[in-house]
This record gives C-alpha cells, sequence and structure tokens, in this order.
C-alpha cells in the first residue's frame, strides 16, 4: 500500500502495484457524498415522519374513542355479551367461560333462556329457516336491573327480492341515557358492516339513538305502564309481546328472539 | 279507567305534541290521557308525566308509504283496543291514511282533528276534505286569524274554533326574580331570549350569531340562547347564556325584556299573551305560514317582524319605549286561553259518545236535540238550570233560538254567552 495524492487529497492506493486511476476515485467520492447526502435527507424525512406519527398516535391514545374502544375491548375480554360476536382467536372453550359469566337477571320481557337462543340466532344468521313469529311468553318475575342482549338477524321473507340487508334486532331494556350510550357505541365499534340494526328500547333517550343513526322502535317502560296508567304489571309483559311482534311485522323482521 | 288517546304529528320542532299536551293537562279527574307521537319530544311528554309511545315518521322509519300506513293503522288499532279510549284526537296536519284505516276500522271512540289554521295560501287542500271522517274538527285560534289567506279559512264553519291554545296559564309564570336566578341571569341587566330551534341550521347560526352580536354591542346586556328541545347540541360562544333542557320556557319568560323567536304556533301566543315584546322570524315551512303570522304581529303592535337582515327589528326592541307599547297594546288585546275550552270539549264528547251524532258541524250542540245531561257540563248550567232550557224548549209553539233562552229562570247574560258559544239552532 502507497500514498497518492489526487488532487490535494492523500489517499492510500490500496492495489499495490497499479496505477492509481484518479478519475475514477473522484467519481467514488462524488457518488459517495451524494449517496450520503440523500440518505442524511432520507433519515431526516424518516424523523420527521416518526415524530408526526408518535404525536398522532399520542393523540389517538388520548381521544375519547380510542379510549372508550379499549376500555370496551377489557370488559369484552371479561366479560362477553352471550350472543355478541367472537374475537379472532378465542377458543371455544374460552367462549363457553365467558358466556358462563354472562347471565344478568333478565327484564321481563327480554328474558330469553340461553338454551337454544344462541342455536337459534345462529340457524338464523346461516339463512337456515327463520324462527317463527310468535308472541313470545312473558317471563314471570324479573327486576329492572340493565340488561342487554344482542338479537336474532332475521331475514325479510316477505319478497325476496327486495330483502335488503339482514336486520339485526337489538333488544335494550332497563338502561339508562349512559348505558345506552354505551352499549350503541359498543355496536358501532363491534358491529358487522352488512347489518342494520333495529334498536328496541324503553329508554326515551331518542337523541342518542338518532346520533348513532340506527332504526328504533321505544317502548314505554314498566313502570309507565303501572304509574301513569294504573294497569297491571303483568298485563305488561302482554303488551310488550305484542309490540314485538308488531314491530317484527312492520320492519319484515322474520323472527323475535324465543323468551322460553 | 277512561282514556282519551292523542295523536301527534312529526314535524320540525315539538309544536303538535306541546298543544296536545296543553289540552291533556286540563282534562278533568277521571280521563287518563295517552299519547302516541311521532315528535322526538317524547321525552319532554314523559317529564311532563304522561305515558306517551312512539311512531316513527315515515322519512325516520325508512319504510315505503305503504309500509308505514299499514304499520300507523296496526299501531293505532292496537292502542285502541288496548286502553279504549273514549275519544281519539289528532294534532297535524294531514290525517294520515293509516290514522284513517284505523278510525274507520274502529268507530267506538269519538274522533277528534285538532287542526291548527293559518296555512300557506298555496298549500294544497286535499287533506282538508279528510274532516268527514272526524267526528269534531277543533281549530286552535289565531291572534292572526284576520291575515290568514289559507284554505281553512273557507272551511272555518266546520270547526268549533277555541282562543288560542296555550301549554302555561300567565299564572304558572315565575316573577322575574325567580325566573332570573332560576336560569343563572344576572338580574343588574337587561335579558334576551333568542329561540330559533326549528329554524333550518344555516339560517339559524347566522341569526343567532348577527341578533347577538349585535345585542351584546349595547351596553348591560346578556343574551340567552334556548337550545331545541329536540336537535343537536348548539355550540356557543362564552359570551352567551345556553339554556338547555327548559321545557316549557314559557313558566320563565318574564326573566327576558325581549324574545327574538321563530314565529310558529305556540311561542308566538305564549309571548303575545304573556306580554312580552319579541321579534318574530317567519322560519319556512311547507304549510305553517309564519311569515302572515309575523307581519300581522308587527301591524297590531304587538312584535316586530325579522326580515333577512335582523339589525333593524334588533334595534327597536332594543329602545325601551318601544317595547313598553308593544307590552301595553299586548295587555289591550290579550285573549283566554283555548286549551281549556278545547279540554271541555273532549271531556263532553268522552262522557257522552252520542253527543257527537246530534252536534252541528261546527260542534255546538243543537237545541233542537241537546239533552239535559248535555247542557249540565257547560260551564255556568247546572242540572236545575239545564232541565228549565229543557223544559222551556219542549214548552215553546216553535223551536226557541238560543237568545230566547235569557227568559229561562237561572240564565244571566255571561251564561246565555256560554250557551251561545256551545249551542246551535
Amino acid at each position: 500500500m502507497r500514498e497518492v495524492e489526487v488532487q490535494g487529497v492523500r489517499h492510500l492506493e490500496q492495489s499495490e502495484g497499479e496505477a492509481p486511476d484518479a478519475e475514477r476515485l473522484l467519481k467514488e467520492v462524488e457518488a459517495a457524498r451524494q449517496d450520503l447526502e440523500l440518505r442524511t435527507a432520507e433519515l431526516e424525512t424518516a424523523q420527521a415522519r416518526l415524530k408526526q406519527l408518535e404525536h398522532r398516535l399520542r393523540l389517538i391514545h388520548e381521544s375519547r374513542p380510542y379510549r372508550f374502544a379499549l376500555r370496551m375491548w377489557r370488559i369484552r375480554a371479561k366479560i362477553r355479551a352471550p350472543l355478541s360476536r367472537s374475537p379472532a382467536g378465542t377458543s371455544p372453550d374460552q367462549e363457553a367461560a365467558a358466556a358462563e359469566t354472562v347471565q344478568p337477571p333478565p327484564a321481563p320481557y327480554q328474558a330469553p333462556a340461553a338454551a337454544g337462543y344462541s342455536e337459534a340466532i345462529a340457524a338464523q344468521a346461516e339463512d337456515a329457516d327463520p324462527v317463527p313469529i310468535e308472541n313470545p311468553e312473558p317471563a314471570s318475575g324479573g327486576d329492572a336491573e340493565p340488561v342487554s342482549y344482542w338479537g336474532s338477524r332475521g331475514v325479510r321473507e316477505t319478497d325476496p327480492d327486495r330483502s335488503g340487508p339482514l336486520r339485526a334486532v337489538m333488544l335494550l331494556g332497563g338502561l339508562t341515557e349512559p348505558q345506552l350510550d354505551s352499549a350503541l357505541r359498543e355496536l358501532a365499534l363491534n358491529g358487522a358492516a352488512d347489518d342494520e340494526p333495529l334498536v328496541i328500547t324503553d329508554c326515551d333517550a331518542l337523541r342518542t339513538l338518532d346520533g348513532f343513526g340506527y332504526l328504533y322502535e321505544y317502548i314505554p317502560p314498566r313502570e309507565d305502564w303501572e304509574g301513569r296508567l294504573g294497569r297491571d304489571g303483568n298485563e305488561y309483559d302482554d303488551f310488550v309481546g305484542r309490540r314485538l311482534v308488531s314491530i317484527a311485522g312492520m320492519y319484515g323482521v322474520a323472527g323475535v328472539p324465543p323468551t322460553r | 279507567m277512561t282514556s282519551v288517546l292523542f295523536i301527534t304529528s312529526n314535524g320540525v320542532g315539538i309544536g303538535h305534541l306541546t298543544r296536545a299536551m296543553a289540552i291533556a293537562r286540563r282534562l278533568p279527574d277521571g280521563l287518563t290521557p295517552i299519547m302516541l307521537t311521532m315528535s322526538k319530544g317524547l321525552p319532554i311528554a314523559r317529564e311532563q308525566g304522561f305515558y306517551c309511545e312512539y311512531f316513527p315518521s315515515s322519512q325516520v322509519s325508512g319504510l315505503d308509504n305503504p309500509q308505514w300506513a299499514t304499520g300507523l293503522a296496526a299501531r293505532i288499532a292496537a292502542l285502541i283496543e288496548e286502553h279504549e279510549p273514549a275519544v281519539v284526537a289528532f294534532d297535524g296536519v294531514s290525517p294520515y291514511a293509516g290514522l284513517r284505516k284505523a278510525l274507520a276500522a274502529h268507530p267506538e271512540p269519538a274522533s277528534i282533528w285538532i287542526r291548527r289554521a293559518m296555512w300557506r295560501a298555496d298549500r294544497g287542500v286535499k287533506q282538508l276534505e279528510f274532516a268527514e271522517r272526524f267526528d269534531r274538527v277543533i281549530e286552535p285560534g289565531e291572534f292572526a286569524a284576520d291575515a290568514d289567506q289559507g284554505p281553512t279559512v273557507e272551511r272555518r264553519d266546520e270547526a268549533l274554533t277555541v282562543s288560542p291554545i296555550l301549554f302555561c296559564d300567565e299564572s304558572e309564570l315565575l316573577p322575574r326574580g325567580q325566573a332570573e336566578a332560576q336560569l343563572g341571569l344576572d338580574p343588574e341587566r337587561l335579558h334576551v331570549l333568542i329561540q330559533l330551534g326549528e329554524v333550518p341550521e344555516p339560517q339559524r347560526d347566522f341569526m343567532l350569531r348577527s341578533c347577538a352580536a349585535r345585542i351584546l354591542q349595547h351596553p348591560g346586556t346578556q343574551v340567552a340562547i334556548l337550545e331545541s328541545a329536540i336537535s343537536e347540541d348548539l355550540v356557543l360562544p362564552p359570551s352567551v347564556v345556553k339554556l338547555a333542557a327548559v321545557y316549557p320556557i314559557a313558566r320563565l319568560y318574564r326573566a327576558f325584556d325581549f324574545v327574538i323567536t321563530a314565529a310558529g304556533y305556540n311561542s308566538y301566543h305564549e309571548l303575545i299573551r304573556f306580554k312580552v315584546p319579541a321579534a318574530f322570524f317567519p322560519a319556512p315551512k311547507m304549510t305553517d305560514d309564519q311569515q302572515a303570522r309575523a307581519r300581522y304581529a308587527e301591524t297590531a303592535g304587538v312584535g316586530v317582524e325579522v326580515g333577512l337582515d335582523p339589525t333593524p327589528a334588533v334595534e327597536t326592541l332594543l329602545d325601551e319605549s318601544k317595547r313598553a307599547r308593544m307590552a301595553s297594546r299586548a295587555h289591550e288585546m290579550s285573549f283566554a286561553n283555548g286549551a281549556q275550552e278545547a279540554a271541555d270539549e273532549i271531556a263532553r264528547l268522552a262522557s257522552s259518545p252520542d253527543v257527537a251524532g246530534v252536534a252541528t258541524r261546527d260542534g255546538r250542540l243543537s237545541l233542537k236535540t241537546v239533552t239535559a245531561e248535555q247542557l249540565s257540563v257547560i260551564e255556568g248550567i247546572g242540572a236545575v238550570t239545564a232541565d228549565r232550557v229543557i223544559e222551556y224548549r219542549d214548552r215553546a209553539a216553535e223551536l226557541p233560538t238560543v237568545d230566547d233562552l235569557r227568559e229561562v229562570r237561572g240564565i244571566g247574560p255571561a251564561t246565555l254567552e256560554a250557551l251561545r258559544s256551545r249551542l246551535g239552532p
């Protein structure tokens, strides 16, 4: 190895015994310098982009919808509504265990027995013969604790040519306005894109319902029936049954959740 | 339990529902009102203590018209079968096919169409023919009736016209100090309320901004903006007071020196009746002629019409002497609350289902066929006087006129006046 000088810059010639190619080296140096500049610019761009993304991520983490979704997901991981969709990778055992943890005391007009209900929904979801419409039997007892059920995927059976998207019926009874809002947010976050949910509720927060843009029907709560009309509570169960059948007929929902 | 089923149309605001509630809250004990509404104001009706059911309007339901009409007919029929109301009262512009079908299938309850007047002159008259399907048409009175150019004017004879219907009576209004305290207003300042709930959004926002900006330039003023009970949240600057979930606002009107409002039926009549100087903005409506109403208020001297530029109207109302003149004029032109008259009529129909058959088309009883029992529910007529009237009629050689009844013992000028409004030939 020997030292050579090219344009005032001293280099070590690596190929001993050959004559230095000053022109070639000069081009290489120039190319290396340009490459360095390019990569430095790319690095700076990438750093700026990273900074932007980190900022956006922080904003997302701090946003209400993200925190809400995270919370909902955690809640769902612990307590899954019996008929809600399964997160990917959940084992049947985990599902069964989760389903067992969720048997909230049902509101009187909503009380589907767990056995047979999921099967009925699954059958309808696969376009099997729909569960026939029948007047649901009122359940005895029950109290007003909030409860929500994700309901049947009914199909329009009147005119197959005009049958639109599947109508998911969602019964939400005994909820306060914030609880209704939460339930609808969960539906918005996790509902399938092709669903057109029909929400049936005894919560009169119509503004909240409007805000989500779903179809909805309101059934007066039991306390109004008894307190404002002075009617018997047992008649209320029959009334709700008739209303559900009527709603199902009006919207072309083929089935209503069986209640026994 | 004897019930009255009120069915109210949707509309943009809560006008139909408010009018129905105004009547329902004055029904006598023993008559239970049941509401079926298409209005998003249902929670308000519940807050007021009513049993209330909801039926989505055609637009909201997403159903096509035949499906929706069938659903409505089934729903009303179910309510009639469920509660067996003595009276079904519909408040809306157009009696829907579903309603007509249900009433035809269930003729037992007496049926009433509460038909607000003041329709736009260019509005079609087809639905007015549906008046025949009802036992009674009640027309809520209009302060601006003289300016009414709409198609209901020609058919006023078929209706029982009552005084303008108001939710509140004047006795229910809070004194100024209490109202200010309830709303959190500064008692040292001049208070202005702006309520444009039913005005479409871009126009509403422009009006809110323009009016508030001009008023706040005036020293010592405080502006409150009422958020519609059924609309999206209003986003307002901190310089104004936002009033949300206040119903009925009329109870608090005394807190305000003047009001800028849409010229819808309820606000219009409440403000004039309670002598609150006001600027009336005519919201564009399919049927309701708010322009005529607003203009009439200005002509009568009880208010001022708001044009596209609200500044002149605001300037007028900022003038204390002009406000005083408006209040004084409103006092001179005061009117009764027709809600009680309408409630009395419904009670009468509920207590005497056969009344509908013997009444004249304008809702008055016929002196020729009226019974003592029917007479006895008229204010000022007891059972004894009612018997005397019947005896007098039956003894007369030919059918007496209502004015002739002054010869009956116990009937003075006031009672005769009451009889005139309730009895026809």
